[in-house]
């Protein structure tokens, strides 16, 4: 016991020492299980995702970019005029292509990947690939011409009817130094296909070159429903070819505020915006740009005959039209040992961007 | 009272040695009872590499969508047989190409401090998969990690210049190194090929 009044003598102390150290020890040993639940704690919640949902994402997206290969390549080698149901075959194949490069490249890891071909659309292309550039104009030599008529949208749900519009500039020298405002400059029109309403809606982008800078600035404008709101983008290339990508909004590969959703108040400016999904395209003033362009639409009618040969006739300087694929819709499965993910993919390479 | 505190004195003395003891044990206990996990902060923590393999899986995803990877791929001095500007190596060793693909990885990489490799994984005729190296930094830590993504090359896809142009020549009529695997003719696929970036922290 420890009797600690004055009355007894100091080393009749107890054995306060051991409780001391007794005591000590207990809080040591609890302060270690403390910490150890903390990292315990720390551990668990930063465990990352284990079902493997990302594998499939993955493999998603590159069946995805295969398949706008695939169709890529189907619509640009039917030059020859085959009838629709050979390019429906043509992309069936290629399909299949793409199932099995991705199933050989998977089993090694233990996956199983499945792409069938679910629906396709119809459209057409429209293309001058003559080598060595030539300018816009129109198979009858028209500067200003309707390039197609009537592209309609087949289904409520569906977001764009053009795609991968894509104008590659060979020589920049080629492109007029007059600007938007003076009326030479090359121009794409997007227009109403129904002008007989009040107000038709318009799209219209140019296209020029400024007057002697180094290096080369080339400068895209837009203006929509008749001169404002606008919006334009000046970006300097070097190359004497480039690429104008007007349906994906990039200049040379950079992205051009005019042809793209402006980032201030999210006014559109992507290709077509603001008019009814129910247009017309036409050029104005073709001759003072040259180089090789081509678009798919949703339009499965023949132009008129005069302004666009059909299915390459190998004719320099003559932009021709040919039937197309404008998107198909396949089926997509993934099979891992802890996670089976199935979904639809739409493919339509070359839309604006949601 | 003499007799007393002789007797007591080594009772005092083995109380101090028990406490002694018993505090160190507890000591000793407490100190190696403490978790050390994989997560625990140091240079080879779990976070980090699940950090890197993130960041490679978001440069090599980010280059696939814009076309940058596919570029990579075909970067092709046709007359030289090898990249564009490569050392006298055969693979880049200081700078990443100058290509978007190279100033993504320069950006992502290198200005954090970590060291990376990048192979391009081929098919070759008969059926067995080559592996060649495009950047090559040295022999990889214990813990690297690996992230990779598969690029299809058809077969009018056009090689590109070193200035980032586009060149005349096909990958079908060019040196480059990936053959042309000929299978189910007519369907333009010339090679698949996938890109492998494997990252570790220096």
């Amino acid at each position: 016991m420890a009797y600690l009044n004055r009355r007894f003598r100091r080393d009749e102390r107890s054995q306060i020492i051991l409780i001391a150290a007794l005591a000590l020890a207990v809080v040591f040993v609890a302060l270690a299980l403390i910490v150890n639940s903390a990292i315990f704690t720390e551990n668990l919640a930063s465990r990352g995702e284990m079902s493997g949902s990302e594998d499939a994402l993955q493999m998603r997206h590159e069946v995805e970019r295969g398949m706008g290969d695939a169709i890529r390549w189907a619509n640009k080698h039917n030059n020859s005029g085959a009838p629709v149901t050979e390019l429906d075959e043509a992309t069936e194949k290629m399909t299949a292509n793409v199932s099995h490069v991705g199933e050989r490249h998977l089993a090694e890891n233990g996956r199983l990947v499945n792409v069938t071909l679910d629906t396709t659309r119809d459209g057409t292309r429209i293309v001058d690939n003559s080598s060595g550039g030539s300018s816009f104009q129109s198979m009858g030599g028209n500067n200003d011409w309707s390039v197609v008529d009537d592209i309609e949208q087949n289904d409520p749900a569906q977001e764009n009817v053009t795609r991968a519009f894509e104008i590659r500039v060979i020589d920049n020298t080629t492109l007029t130094t007059d600007d938007a405002d003076s009326g030479n400059a090359f121009e794409i029109e997007v227009e109403d296909y129904d002008t007989s309403t009040p107000d038709p809606d318009s799209y219209n982008v140019f296209i020029w070159r400024s007057a002697s800078t180094t290096p080369v600035t080339i400068n895209v404008e837009t203006r929509k429903v008749g001169g404002s709101p606008r919006e334009d983008c000046a970006v300097e290339v070097p190359q004497q070819n480039f690429t104008i990508d007007v349906t994906r909004g990039r200049v040379a590969g950079t992205p051009c505020d005019a042809l793209q959703r402006r980032q201030s108040d999210g006014e559109n400016f992507q290709f077509g915006a603001g008019v009814d999904k129910h247009y017309n395209i036409s050029f104005a003033n073709g001759h003072n740009i040259n180089g090789n362009y081509s678009l798919v639409t949703t339009n499965t009618s023949r132009a008129s005959s005069n302004t666009l040969d059909v299915d390459n006739p190998n004719t320099a300087g003559t932009p021709f039209i040919t039937d197309a694929i404008y998107d198909a819709v396949v089926d997509f499965r993934y099979d891992s040992p802890g996670l089976t993910y199935e979904s639809e993919i739409r493919v339509a390479r070359g839309e604006p961007d949601a | 009272m003499d007799r007393g505190k002789m007797d007591r004195g080594q009772a005092h003395t083995l109380e101090a040695i028990t406490a002694a003891l018993l505090l160190l044990a507890s000591l000793v206990i407490a100190l190696q009872m403490t978790a050390v996990t994989p997560l625990s902060a140091s240079t080879s923590s779990q976070h980090i590499e699940n950090q890197q393999s993130s960041a490679a899986r978001g440069v090599l995803a980010a280059a696939a969508d814009q076309g940058a990877l596919k570029d990579a791929v075909l970067y092709w001095n046709n007359s030289s047989e090898q990249f564009h500007d490569v050392e006298s190596i055969g693979w880049y060793a200081n700078d990443p190409p100058n290509n978007t693909f190279g100033w993504m990885l320069n950006r992502s990489f290198d200005e954090r401090g970590i060291a990376y490799n990048v192979y391009v994984v081929y098919r070759q005729q008969s059926g067995n998969h080559r592996q060649m190296k495009m950047i090559y930094r040295g022999v990889p830590s214990d813990n690297a990690v690996v992230s990779a993504r598969t690029v299809t090359i058809m077969d009018d896809d056009h090689l590109v210049r070193a200035n980032g142009t586009r060149s005349n020549t096909t990958v079908l009529k060019s040196t480059v190194e990936y053959d042309d695997i000929q299978e189910n003719e007519g369907t333009g696929i010339y090679n698949y090929v996938r890109v492998e970036v494997v990252a570790w922290r220096i």
